[in-house]
Parts: C-alpha cells; sequence; structure tokens
C-alpha cells in the first residue's frame, strides 16, 4: 500500500507563517485503505445486480415458448448487466480513491465522499477504546477493520474500513501509544508487516501463505496479534472455554424458552393449529436467534491484561479485537443470573464512554467485558479496570456487594418500606468507599454496580407520591449511556438527600484528583489543570 | 425524620418567572383543544347517527377522561411552576421541581459539556427561554425552564464559565 506524495497536505510555504500545528500535521503522510474496501462493503449490489438479471434469464429460459423472445433480447439483458457492472465497478474505484486517512500527533483524520465530502477527525487524547473488527467477508480476504470511540460530545464510532490485518494491529498500537501521551512515534517503514512484504513475493506464494492464515484464523489462533508490541507484553486473565459459554447461554435463555414452550401449549389448546404456527415459527426465530447472537459474541473469549489497558479477544463468526485504556470505564456491573448461581458463573458489563452511542445493534456485545466466568476471574478483570476499589476488605466487600443480603456495611431500604420492594428489600442498597460507589440491587439476579466518584457526572434524586408515603426516594447516579444499572431504589428520605450531597462532594474531590486523559504521561493530563477557586 | 426528600442545602434558591404559567397554561389548553377533537369525532358519529353502533358509553367516556386531565392539568400548572427552582452552589448546580413528583438534579460545574438556551415562539412572546444544560451522561441533563431572556443568557455565561474553569477529563 503506497502513501500518496504530499499533495494532498498543506502547501509548505504557507505552514511556515501558521501556527505549529500545520506545520506539524505537514510531515504525516496521508494514506489509503485496502483496494478491496468499496466491494467488501457494496458486495451486496452487485449481487442484486447479477441476480436480478440472470433471474430474468432464468425465467425466460423456464417458460420454454418465451425462448425465442428471449435470445431476441439476450444481447441486451447481458450487455446491460455488463454496462451496470462497469458503471459499479467505476463508482467503486472512485470512492477509494477518495477515502484516505492519516494519523498525526494529536489527531486521526479520516476523509471520505466524492459528491459531498465529509472530514472525520477525531482527537487522540479522547480515545475512549480502540477495537478491532473482522467480520466475516473481510476476514477471508486477510482485512479487518479499526473502530474507536472518541469522547467528544457524545459523537458516533470513527470506523476505519479496510486494513490488511496486520497493518491495523500496528495502528491501534500506534493510537493508544498516543493516545497514552507517550511522544514516541513509529516509523512509517516498520508500520506494514505482513502487508507491504507481500506486494514483492510471487503469486503462488502470496496464495498459499493467504491460504495458511485463512485456515489458521478461522480454526481460532490469532494469527494477527503475533507482532512487534502485538502479544508479546500480554499477561492472559481469563480465557472462556466453548463448553462454558454454551452452556451458560442455553442457561440465560432457558427462562424464554420456557416461556415459548408455556405460550405455544396454551395457544395450541385454545386455538387452531394454524394460529399455532404463527407464534410458534416468530417465538422460535426470537428465542434461537438470541441465543446465536449471545453465542457468536461470546464464543472464544479471552482477556489479558497489557499497558494499552484490558485486550479482549472474542466473535465467531465476526471476531472482535477491542481494547478498553484503563481510566476509561464509567461504570462496571457484576451480575449472577438465577439460573448460573447453580454454578457459580458471574457477567461482567461495563460502561464505556461512546459505546453506547453506537448505531450498530452490536451494542450490547460490547460493553460485555466478560460474558460468563468465575467470581475469581471476574475479580481479576476488575482489579485492572478499577485497580483500587477503596476499602481494606475489598474481596469480602464485593463479595457481599454480588451475594450478600442485608445486616451488613452497605446501607439498605429501611424496614419500613420495605413492602415496596418485598424480594430485594433487605438487599437493595449503597456503600460508598474512598474511590467508588456500590450499588447493590435485585434478590432472583443478583446485581453489583460499581460507580467511581470521578466518573460521576451528575446525582439525581426522585420521590413519587408514594414514596414519599414510605419517606424513601430513588437515587441515580448520572454516568454515559450503557447496561449498568446506577439507580438505587428505595433509600430513606433523609440519607437520600445527604448522599445527593455527599456524593456530588466526593464527584468534585476525585475529579480533581484523578484528571489524567494520558495515563502514561508523568506530567498529568493534556488539559491545564484549573487553579483552585480562591473563594 | 421527614418523609419528605429535601433540597441540597444552598443558601438562595431562585425561582423561575411566574410568566411561565401563563404559557404552560396556553400549550395546555392547546393540546388539550386538539386531542379533544381527535377524541371527540366517534361521539359526533354517534350521536348524529353515522356510527350508531358504536358503543354509548366508550364515546362519552373518551372524551370526558380528557377533558378532565385537562381541566386537572390548568389547575396544577400554577403550583408546579412556583415548584421549579434552581441554585448555583458553590461546586456545582442544582435544579428542582415537582409538586407531586419530586426531582432533583445536581451537577458538578466540571461536568459541565456545554449550555443551550432555546426558546420556542409561544416562549418568546412571553419573554422566556430554557436553559439546557449538557453532560456526558444522558440521564443528566437538567433543564431550567422560565427564565427571562437576559436572565437565562447571563446564566448560561455564568455556567460555562465556571464549567470551564473546572474543566476535568471524562
Amino acid at each position: 500500500m503506497s502513501a500518496t506524495p504530499g499533495a494532498s497536505g498543506p502547501d509548505p510555504a504557507k505552514s511556515q507563517a501558521s501556527d505549529p500545528a500545520v506545520v506539524d500535521d505537514a510531515g504525516f503522510p496521508w494514506q489509503r485503505v485496502h483496494p478491496a474496501t468499496p466491494y467488501l462493503r457494496g458486495w451486496l449490489a452487485i449481487v442484486v445486480i447479477v441476480f436480478a438479471s440472470g433471474r430474468q434469464w432464468f425465467d425466460g429460459l423456464f417458460t420454454g415458448d418465451g425462448l425465442s423472445d428471449i435470445s431476441g433480447a439476450l444481447p441486451w439483458i447481458v450487455g446491460g448487466t455488463v454496462l451496470a457492472l462497469i458503471i459499479i465497478v467505476a463508482l467503486f474505484y472512485v470512492s477509494w480513491r477518495f477515502t484516505k486517512y492519516r494519523i498525526t500527533d494529536t489527531q486521526v483524520q479520516l476523509r471520505t465522499g466524492v459528491i459531498s465530502r465529509k472530514e472525520s477527525d477525531a482527537r487522540l487524547d479522547r480515545v475512549q477504546a480502540v477495537d478491532i473488527g473482522r467480520p466475516l467477508l473481510p476476514r477471508l480476504f486477510g482485512l479487518s477493520e479499526l473502530r474507536f470511540e472518541v469522547a467528544d460530545g457524545g459523537s458516533s464510532a470513527f470506523r476505519l474500513q479496510f486494513l490488511a490485518a496486520g497493518q491495523a494491529e500496528v495502528l491501534r498500537a500506534d493510537i493508544l501509544r498516543r493516545a497514552a501521551g507517550a511522544k514516541a512515534a513509529t516509523e512509517a517503514g516498520a508500520a506494514g508487516g505482513t502487508g507491504t512484504a507481500g506486494a514483492h513475493q510471487r503469486l503462488t506464494e502470496r496464495a498459499s501463505g493467504w491460504a495458511q492464515r485463512a485456515v489458521a484464523d478461522l480454526s481460532g489462533e490469532d494469527v494477527y496479534g503475533k507482532l512487534p508490541g502485538g502479544t508479546a507484553d500480554e499477561r492472559e486473565l481469563v480465557r472462556v472455554p466453548p463448553g462454558r459459554i454454551l452452556g451458560a447461554t442455553a442457561l440465560r435463555i432457558l427462562p424464554w424458552a420456557f416461556l415459548m414452550a408455556v405460550a405455544v401449549i396454551a395457544v395450541a389448546i385454545w386455538a387452531e393449529s394454524g394460529v399455532v404456527l404463527g407464534v410458534v415459527i416468530p417465538g422460535g426465530i426470537a428465542v434461537v436467534g438470541g441465543f446465536w447472537s449471545e453465542l457468536n459474541a461470546g464464543y472464544g473469549f479471552r482477556a489479558s491484561w497489557s499497558t494499552d489497558g484490558l485486550r479482549l479477544k472474542h466473535g465467531l463468526t465476526d471476531t472482535q479485537h477491542r481494547t478498553v485504556p484503563p481510566g476509561r470505564v464509567q461504570a462496571i456491573m457484576i451480575q449472577r443470573p438465577l439460573t448460573w448461581r447453580l454454578f457459580g458463573w458471574v457477567r461482567v458489563e461495563a460502561n464505556v464512554a461512546g459505546y453506547g452511542n453506537s448505531e450498530e445493534g452490536k451494542d450490547e456485545s460490547r460493553s460485555v467485558v466478560l460474558p460468563v466466568g468465575t467470581f475469581q476471574e471476574a475479580i481479576a478483570i476488575l482489579a485492572t479496570l478499577l485497580p483500587d476499589p477503596g476499602v481494606d476488605d475489598a474481596m469480602g466487600t464485593l463479595t457481599r456487594g454480588l451475594d450478600g443480603s442485608g445486616g451488613d456495611e452497605f446501607v439498605t431500604t429501611p424496614r419500613g418500606a420495605r413492602w415496596l420492594a418485598p424480594l430485594a428489600g433487605g438487599r437493595q442498597g449503597f456503600l460508598a468507599t474512598r474511590t467508588v460507589l456500590l450499588i447493590r440491587t435485585g434478590r432472583l439476579s443478583r446485581t453489583l454496580s460499581l460507580v467511581p466518584h470521578a466518573r460521576t457526572q451528575g446525582v439525581l434524586a426522585s420521590q413519587g407520591w408514594l414514596a414519599r408515603l414510605a419517606g424513601v426516594a430513588a437515587v441515580e447516579l448520572a454516568t454515559t449511556a450503557g447496561p449498568v444499572p446506577t439507580s438505587i431504589p428505595h433509600v430513606d428520605a433523609a440519607v437520600a438527600s445527604e448522599l445527593v450531597t455527599s456524593q456530588v462532594r466526593r464527584t468534585a474531590e476525585s475529579a480533581r484528583r484523578e484528571d489524567r486523559n494520558h495515563w502514561l504521561a508523568q506530567d498529568g493530563g493534556q488539559v491545564a489543570r484549573p487553579q483552585e477557586e480562591q473563594s | 425524620m421527614s418523609k419528605v426528600l429535601a433540597d441540597p442545602p444552598s443558601e438562595q434558591w431562585t425561582r423561575v418567572s411566574p410568566k411561565l404559567t401563563a404559557v404552560e397554561q396556553i400549550a395546555n389548553v392547546i393540546g388539550g383543544l386538539i386531542a379533544l377533537a381527535v377524541v371527540s369525532v366517534p361521539l359526533v358519529l354517534h350521536l348524529t347517527g353515522v356510527w350508531s353502533g358504536y358503543p354509548a358509553w366508550l364515546a362519552w367516556l373518551v372524551p370526558g377522561v380528557v377533558l378532565l386531565s385537562v381541566v386537572v392539568g390548568m389547575i396544577v400548572t400554577p403550583f408546579q411552576v412556583r415548584s421549579r427552582r434552581y441554585a448555583l452552589r458553590q461546586d456545582d448546580v442544582a435544579v428542582a421541581r415537582g409538586v407531586i413528583y419530586h426531582r432533583t438534579e445536581v451537577i458538578p460545574y466540571g461536568r459541565i459539556q456545554y449550555v443551550d438556551v432555546v426558546a420556542g415562539p409561544l416562549m418568546r412572546a412571553f419573554g422566556l427561554c430554557k436553559l439546557q444544560i449538557h453532560t456526558a451522561s444522558p440521564d443528566a441533563h437538567p433543564e431550567i425552564t422560565g427564565l427571562l431572556a437576559a436572565d437565562g443568557a447571563a446564566l448560561r455565561d455564568q455556567l460555562s464559565q465556571r464549567g470551564e474553569e473546572r474543566l476535568a477529563g471524562l
């Protein structure tokens, strides 16, 4: 993949007169994505055209007596199809030529679009998470996409499609390094790895190499992770065996499958057979679809720790390689669903800034930090995302947080109000430590949420008329969007008022202490430290 | 022990302008009239005999319910407007409202991403505006409705300035 000469960069003569940021950018060349990208994105268009025209031809063939008509029209059909394909290929080529990206000292820039241009700039110091995704079709070609979330007032994820897999890995490492604040820059020549070296090999060698890599990749081996700075500095934390993910997903789906079965039987008794089908088929599709998507997302889950952050690899048909840099996690949840209690499994999900805003349906799987694991494994992962839980006996507190039913250090619903929540009343509550607020909810399915004080965006308290009768209120901590529940139900009214005030104070204090956008830089975050107010 | 959720302590809680009552009442009436017109169609059809099969009780019930909710809204609105209040405390801004359903939102200054001042045509006619405070969380977006336009602009500047002074990383 060759970099374009600096024709698209700013004019060197002008840049000397302008501010330093522009001069810096001139040194970074624009790069192109892989030429096959438009085809992998738009293969559907080609298939539709070929299918539509081919179908006409086949239809004509099968109607028999229309054969003579068809043979007259045949040249037109074939010619029309070829013309349409040529136009599409030309459009793809043009759109590829007008797509370019580059990484500077402070930003990643992406330029796309021919008629309506789109310029996307993402600031490196606001990078929240960097993911590498490999959907099925690009994966077969050894390509992957780079996706990263930037906290820029709610903008959606930044996607770079598609790059050679090796190059994507190096790029990800580079982005994370720069986002961490280190001044080191990778040489443009060292990047490329399997990509540029292959350009000089003979065709047969390239083909066999490609075939080997494809086979290894599909069999689950991490072919593209073995790069300089790839997996060398990793420490594996958790590996979820396929049997466990299969069993756990089945158990999670079990209640729904049971309800479905009950509904089918009820309908079968009271209605005709046609209606039964009308209920069974959509319901069955929903249950099986849910099972498959969860299995697909969690298969082969591996979590490891590196200086970049927590690295997660998972997926069956679409593999995902994600990195969650430390300090980006806004809230964490440990959950023990009812059907998993027998095996002692838990699930860990997190609010990562930017994941909640994404437009795809894969949102939920991207917030999952551990789809299923033992409590010990969950603690190991928790320790990397939240190094300081703020209590002396962390294990004990967390165990009581997840499994406890009351009578411990957690502040729970007052006795007089437990009738509002008969099952969970004795258990639901909160505990404020030095660094996080622990929220405990649920009785059948037990949940423990952890919200670091420094990540709280605001505190909300609400009280309806029924709650006022009982003398309780609900307190909610506002964090970025995500699956973690951050609401404490049925807190005693006086305690709730006090919690609002004290939580806001803790938030302000720890935000001042812990403001670090660059976690490797020695001199703290890029944002200038504000002077403390004198008044 | 009081059963009511108390406000976060502050020297001064500022109320919004009473002119908001007029705005809310007008909006309530307009919305109510439209809804009433829509749900009265079966009633009219029933009374004129075009659709006599429609159950009479239902034809009277639905418009009746809508009318009742409009009237109740008109009675409650002045109290609701009077309950809207905000306070600029030392490290954060607190916004509260509600008569039957109390709601309090407290946002530290450093968490404020940006502040919007908006005003629809009805509000502009009365010289009022609405201040929206945005944070990184979709759950925390307090709104102060019913400020005089000049107050709103001043408050926005004040919040923006305090927000920038204490800007914290995400």
